[in-house]
């Protein structure tokens, strides 16, 4: 293997090429993007990389305006003697009009024939008018194998049947939907699976690339799952002694600050993650998310909105949140902690249980966070999860997904280690106190399998 | 106190903490240098030594490492004065004779339920493991100055500890090593205790029989009958000893010392860190955690450097529209351009006109442009979808069309919702091409009324 596929990227002025390589190199300051015709005027290069290594040459061209007036001039060229594609395309270039009124259309056809394959792109909102056949056409006789790319179907009002019967007529049978602005989670997938076909010789590169991003995808979905279990960890182990009555208020609302800033950098975390610079509003790419993502976590809509009911002992409106958790010394102990307390150094156990011992021997009263307004947390961490994994399906309404079974978490009883996290202040990094261990750590990890996501897409259409 | 990869990942771990603070630190200058390095955590520990030696942590470094050593030495020292007290506390001074099993049970009662127990929270994978005397020794290095200068080393290191149960095999480790030396010291000390000292040992009991002991005896006796060096018989502890016999109760209390109690955490020491050794190699970057993939997003891009492989022209050529036919007869031309199937056509008109015609390829235009040639109108009005991306084969098409016609109009027609920029390039696109803006409408009955006057 001594050189890389070139593949370039081809369509009508404004279908969205650009966009397309800047969702494809993973960088949206490539190129330029407006929505005036004509943007890309140059051929611009980009190797796209997988685990260090360059796997591919990516060629963003101008768009084609003219296909009338070129093929217009090609037929002229061709005159009588009806020479094939390639040849008639080499006369086009050596014309003197391939200089000037065709110029751009000059780049996209030798950028064509020094590239292994091309992208074409449509926007699948236009009709499928006579000028695209026309490109088409044209295209085809550079002799290389074409994809069509149809772009814009996470819009309404997308053509893309009307696009795909087309193509088929033309003989363009592998025809794959990617919107460049939310695409599909396989999108890529299928794109590069499409690719492979078309490039035998490739082939075995683009295999990998597949595979490295699919491994991409699936270190991003545990990390995803892990950031949610660390955020109901630190909630559930986070507890504020409450030494004066009269400052029951400020503590209060201190505790629901913590809880809601730790929230924030947790969603900061996974739109991180999933791609979103900061400031990049992720309402519109995220249908699912719709409406709910300005609930005030200590809302009584929002518990109301999720299905959830507040635990016992705490009355609705301001008191929502408050767990008042009577310290009963600790005695709350089950007896495999018990057994890990006792070996796990005497020392730590009697400095942490006995601090709380003395506070509550002294008549202070603990703050925690109520088990409701942890299962609305694990809901809502959930759900954005859920919407950044699907991102595009429901504005496409292609595939019927069932929804996450989230009864588990609404009605079932709160997995076992943040039960444990309750009993262990040190597991939160939100007090000063935290120190993590293993038995921490042991229980993230179990915490995050019980933290849901979709399963992965099924393949195919 | 650590391999090498171990102090590596220990930095990364720092640094990881660090940016989750304070923000991505400033590591322009690195990158090109990280570029050699092929695979992502040779990158990511190769910056944070650099970044450690920038901030200092090095030096740090080297400090906890004393701190370590030193601590560990102390507690050396405790542990051999402690079992040089333990054998004397439990041998006395020998003015009383020994009662036996009591004194085994002194010198390894204590080892033997701490060795219980570090087993028992092996057993239990995840919950706190054992080794109490370790975490003493991490809680003391700890309390040193070093670590309270660099708080992120100090934060980093429990973190680094709890992943694949390294901090039970170091903590491990360190105290089999105590009790070894505890062990070992008060087998020295028995040693000399015996050399220099006349014991005498005894059976005491108020409410057991003699079999009890003789059933202890052979209990106790296991390991030390396996080597050779069995207990003489229990009877003799009951009656005078003379010496012959003293000599051998002695050497089988210290071989039972020997074979209970320190070989056993000989063993273990050396079964822990051998442990922690290997771990400490196999340690890898927690790829579970988001800041380790964005920090893979950041130092192995997804791809390379851009470049451009055909530049841009200096200037793009357009159309324009030519001056407009002289000899048009009165009347008025609609022609539609690429029009979408949705939109209605054709369009609601006050007058038949003489000419209406839609064109979407080469076939339709060339027949409009003949029957245009045929009977040139006064009044043409040419018809855009303005949901389409106007592009420079429309404004040719206009040109070509204009020249048989006295004045031409452009009607964008189609919602505009879509795009309002859209509609906006249409406007531009076309007053480049020379079409004066009051020519180009966009609503409906505004284009009907300019193609009503054609007659004029």
């Amino acid at each position: 293997m001594t050189e890389l596929p070139a593949l370039a990227v081809v369509g009508h002025t404004n279908a969205g090429k650009t966009s397309l390589l800047r969702t494809l190199i993973r960088d949206a300051g490539f190129g330029e993007v407006s929505d005036r015709p004509a943007t890309t005027r140059h051929v611009e290069a980009v190797e796209l990389m997988a685990g260090g290594m360059a796997v591919m040459k990516l060629f963003d061209t101008p768009g084609l305006e003219d296909p009338l007036g070129l093929a217009d001039l090609m037929d002229a060229l061709a005159g009588d003697d009806r020479p094939d594609g390639p040849e008639l395309v080499a006369r086009f270039l050596a014309s003197p009009e391939a200089g000037k009124r065709f110029e751009q259309e000059a780049k996209v056809l030798r950028q064509m024939q020094a590239s292994d394959a091309a992208l074409y792109v449509i926007d699948a909102r236009d009709p499928v008018l006579a000028k695209f056949r026309e490109e088409l056409a044209i295209l085809a006789r550079c002799a290389r194998p074409l994809l069509p790319v149809l772009n814009f179907v996470a819009q309404p009002g997308h053509r893309a049947d009307e696009w795909r019967g087309v193509l088929a007529r033309l003989g363009l049978h592998a025809v794959v939907a990617f919107d460049s602005v939310a695409p599909e989670l396989d999108g890529e997938r299928r794109l590069y699976a499409a690719l492979a076909t078309l490039i035998e010789a490739h082939r075995e590169t683009l295999e990998r690339l597949i595979e490295a991003r699919a491994e991409e995808a699936a270190e991003r979905l545990q990390a995803g799952r892990r950031a949610i279990a660390e955020m109901l960890l630190d909630v559930a182990a986070l507890r504020r002694t409450l030494v004066d009555e009269a400052q029951a208020e400020a503590t209060l609302q201190a505790l629901r600050g913590q809880v809601r800033q730790r929230e924030r950098r947790c969603v900061e975390d996974l739109l991180a993650l999933y791609g979103f610079r900061r400031g990049d509003a992720p309402e519109e790419e995220l249908p699912l998310l719709a409406g709910r993502w300005e609930d005030d976590l200590f809302s009584a809509q929002a518990l109301r909105e999720a299905g959830l009911r507040l635990g016992t002992g705490a009355a609705t409106g301001a008191a929502a949140g408050m767990g008042i958790d009577l310290v009963t010394g600790g005695l709350t102990l089950g007896a495999a902690a018990a057994l890990g307390a006792l070996a796990g150094g005497l020392w730590q156990t009697v400095s942490h249980y006995g601090e709380r011992l003395g506070g509550r021997l002294r008549g202070y009263r603990e703050l925690s966070v109520d088990d409701a307004i942890l299962r609305l947390l694990a809901l809502r961490g959930q759900r954005l999860l859920q919407a950044l994994e699907r991102r595009g399906h429901a504005a496409m309404g292609r595939l019927a997904l069932p929804p996450v079974d989230e009864s588990a978490w609404r009605e079932g009883s709160l997995p076992g280690a943040l039960a444990e996290a309750r009993i262990r202040p040190a597991w939160s990094t939100l007090s000063e106190a935290f120190e993590p261990d293993e038995a921490r750590a042991a229980a993230l990890a179990e915490l995050s399998q019980s933290v849901q996501a979709i399963e992965r897409l099924p393949s195919g259409e | 106190m650590a391999t090498a990869n171990f102090d590596a990942h220990w930095l990364a771990e720092a640094v990881r903490l660090r940016e989750a603070r304070d923000g991505r630190l400033d590591d322009a200058a690195l990158l090109p240098l990280l570029q050699q390095a092929a695979d992502f955590e040779t990158r990511a520990l190769v910056r944070a030594q650099a970044l450690g030696e920038r901030l200092g942590w090095h030096e740090a470094l080297a400090h906890w490492h004393g701190g370590a050593r030193l601590s560990a030495l102390l507690l050396a020292a405790l542990a051999c004065s402690s079992g040089a007290l333990l054998a004397l506390g439990t041998l006395g001074d020998g003015s009383r004779p020994v009662n036996l099993i009591w004194a085994l049970l002194g010198l390894l009662g204590l080892h033997g339920a701490s060795l219980l127990l570090w087993l028992l929270a092996m057993l239990h994978p995840g919950k706190e493991a054992g080794a109490a005397l370790g975490r003493l020794w991490l809680r003391l290095l700890r309390r040193l100055p070093a670590a309270r200068e660099t708080p992120e080393l100090g934060r980093a290191l429990p973190r680094l500890l709890a992943r694949d149960g390294l901090g039970r095999w170091l903590f491990g480790a360190v105290s089999h090593g105590l009790w070894t030396l505890l062990l070992a010291s008060a087998l020295l000390t028995l040693l000399a205790l015996f050399s220099l000292r006349r014991y005498g040992f005894v059976w005491e009991t108020t409410i057991l029989s003699p079999e009890t002991l003789s059933t202890l005896l052979s209990v106790l006796d296991a390991l030390p009958r396996l080597v050779g060096l069995g207990a003489p018989d229990g009877a003799t502890l009951l009656g005078p000893q003379d010496d012959a016999l003293r000599a051998t109760w002695a050497r089988w209390l210290m071989v039972a010392l020997l074979l209970y109690g320190l070989l056993p955490r000989l063993l273990l020491w050396g079964g822990c860190r051998f442990a922690w050794q290997r771990a400490g190699r196999a340690l890898r970057l927690d790829m579970r955690l988001p800041d380790n993939l964005l920090l893979r997003r950041h130092l192995m891009p997804e791809h390379g450097a851009s470049r451009i492989a055909d530049p841009a022209p200096a200037q793009l050529g357009s159309a324009h529209l030519p001056r407009p036919a002289i000899d048009a007869a009165a009347g008025g031309a609609l022609v539609g351009i690429e029009l979408g199937p949705d939109l209605a056509w054709p369009p609601p008109l006050a007058a038949p006109l003489r000419l209406i015609e839609r064109i979407d390829g080469r076939a339709d235009r060339q027949r409009t442009l003949e029957r245009l040639a045929a009977a040139p109108p006064r009044r043409l009005l040419v018809a855009f979808d303005a949901r389409l991306s106007p592009d420079r084969g429309s404004y040719a098409l206009l040109a070509q069309l204009a020249a048989h016609a006295g004045n031409t109009a452009a009607w964008l027609a189609g919602d505009g919702e879509r795009d309002a920029a859209r509609l906006r390039h249409w406007r531009d696109g076309l007053a480049e091409a020379g079409l004066p803006a009051e020519h180009v409408v966009s609503e409906r009955d505004a284009a009907m009324l300019w193609l009503e006057h054609a007659d004029d």
